[in-house]
């Protein structure tokens, strides 16, 4: 086969990807509006999984957002005086964390903490017959193990988001009060920050955080669901579910930006 | 008609009882059924000439099958030696696609029902699974009540009292709450017979139950297979041991054996 026949192969294989996944996403929303879908066993995952993936990460987010609060006040503060700009923290934050880091950084860590766990669970299931035990019983498999868990990662990325957004916010401040006391008061800080946001950014925010949030859950079940016979192949599919993960979250990301910013 | 007339009378009587959403649950259930398949003694299960292909999930395929399984009957299929996992299980079920064939379930082919209309009927089938058939991440009594909690309106404190209830049955405190990993596997089986029976399904299916529980297993496991028939429950029973195979108190309507892939009616009492 030729080169560029193999590139022609490479980017329809990629393209029939997107369409499934997208597919599958969409199915996912469209059952979800269905009260008659979430029956009393659907609910409980539901739950379970908010549990687990929502307010399981929170203090993994609470950490990495206070260091990261304090890292870009401890570069702010260098540059900003530097410019005589130090009553712009606020707008810093904002073009910096809500616009950029935040969603980004929100879906990395439960792509790396919960994605790729959900994708070994249910590859697991899949190799023990777990799987074909729920079909038996009637409780169709993507009603009760694929929709709760990608509506369930979608709403613990988006309130995780909020949170990030809060506590890196609160620590970078604080954190610049220690290094120059001569910083703004928190209700100029506050009021800075609001004055800078623009609908778009919370548009923009929205979009990178629940979009690729979607698309996490759907690939990391996607990934578990087709492990067919062996448990050997689970770690094969969690590898995949990471960088197929990761492409679409910086993909969208992309995407995102340069359709609300450009 | 006048055999409604007769339920319907005999509902109202049962209704002033002291246990009335119990009762009045199980008799809808009946109706229900009696409703959709007309009448007692109307068919349950069909298979007409069903083959299946070879597949890694199972010891042999099926060739050229055909039953009849009405209300309150039951097949008693007898294995053989080495060749326990087969797909009639599945194929009763509907999850399972034959080559060859068709398998109708309470008169309409599987094959020919939407997905959400097969999910539905699927939960009128309890099952004693040959693998087990646990889910992990659930402890045992959310396993045993998922299907009924997912597919019913009867409230939990309904479906609990009616798990605790086969739970004593089967030789049980009460229902087992520890996860699945830490069960005793002799617990795990007599909790698959309360998952099956749960619900008074419309058919049942025992994939080799008694193993590892026999002889202490039979007599409460015959009484409630009893009940499940006068309730109006199909069964399909496997089996490969002798104990089983000769008892004179499970009254197979059908009794059959596996021959590789051909299944041979051996007795019929129909």
């Amino acid at each position: 086969m030729n080169t560029l026949a193999q590139v022609g192969n490479f980017a329809l294989d990629g393209w029939h990807e997107i369409r499934y996944l997208s597919g599958m996403t969409c199915q996912a929303l469209i059952l979800s509006v269905k009260p008659r879908y979430w029956t009393r066993a659907v609910r409980t995952e539901f739950y379970r999984q908010i549990l687990s993936i929502g307010v399981g990460s929170t203090g993994f987010v609470f950490y990495v957002a206070s260091a990261v609060g304090i890292s870009v006040v401890a570069q702010a503060l260098v540059w900003l005086q530097v410019i005589g700009q130090s009553k712009s923290l606020g707008a810093l934050f904002v073009t910096v964390l809500i616009r950029e880091a935040v969603p980004i950084l929100t879906n990395f860590l439960v792509i790396g903490r919960s994605g790729t766990a959900l994708t070994t669970e249910l590859g697991n299931m899949r190799v023990a017959g777990e799987v074909r035990a729920l079909d038996t019983q009637g409780l169709d498999p993507f009603i009760y193990l694929v929709m709760p868990r990608v509506l369930s990662l979608t709403t613990s990325v988006f309130c995780l988001s909020i949170l990030f957004v809060v506590v890196s916010f609160t620590s970078g401040y604080l954190f610049s009060l220690l290094l120059s006391p001569a910083i703004a008061d928190p209700g100029t800080f506050v009021h800075s920050i609001l004055f800078s946001l623009n609908p778009v950014d919370v548009i923009n925010f929205l979009a990178k955080s629940i979009i690729p949030a979607l698309f996490t859950g759907t690939i990391c079940c996607a990934e578990g669901l087709r492990v067919e016979a062996s448990f050997a192949e689970v770690s094969d599919a969690t590898k995949r579910a990471l960088s197929r993960s990761v492409r679409a979250l910086f993909g969208i990301s992309a995407l995102v930006t340069l359709l609300t910013y450009v | 008609m006048a055999s409604f007339v007769y339920d319907l009378s005999e509902l109202i009587c049962i209704c002033n009882l002291r246990d009335r959403n119990k009762t009045v649950a199980i008799l809808k259930t009946n109706l229900e059924l009696q409703g959709e398949t007309g009448g007692h003694n109307s068919t349950v299960l069909s298979f007409a000439g069903v083959s299946t292909e070879p597949a890694p999930y199972f010891d042999t395929p099926l060739w050229d099958v055909s039953f009849t399984l009405s209300q309150g009957e039951l097949l008693l299929v007898r294995l053989e030696r080495g060749r326990f996992r087969l797909p009639l299980a599945d194929l009763a079920a509907g999850i399972l696609e034959p080559v060859d064939g068709a398998v109708e379930f309470l008169g309409e082919d599987w094959q020919a029902m939407a997905a959400d209309d097969a999910a539905a009927q699927r939960g009128k089938v309890g099952r004693v699974f040959e693998n087990q058939g646990w889910i992990n991440f659930l402890d045992v009594s959310q396993n045993i009540t998922l299907a009924q909690r997912h597919h019913s309106t009867r409230t939990d404190a309904d479906i609990e009292e009616e798990a605790i209830g086969l739970a004593r049955l089967f030789g049980l405190p009460g229902l087992p709450y520890t996860s699945v990993s830490r069960a005793r596997r002799e617990d795990l089986n007599r909790a698959a017979f309360i998952r099956a029976f749960l619900g008074h399904p419309t058919l049942i299916i025992l994939e080799r139950p008694t193993r590892n529980l026999l002889p202490g297993i039979l007599p409460p496991l015959i009484n409630a297979v009893r009940r499940a028939r006068d309730q109006g429950s199909a069964i399909i029973w496997t089996t490969n041991e002798d104990l089983v195979w000769s008892d004179p108190g499970i009254h197979a309507a059908l009794k059959c054996t596996m021959f590789g892939s051909r299944m041979r009616v051996v007795e019929e009492d129909k």
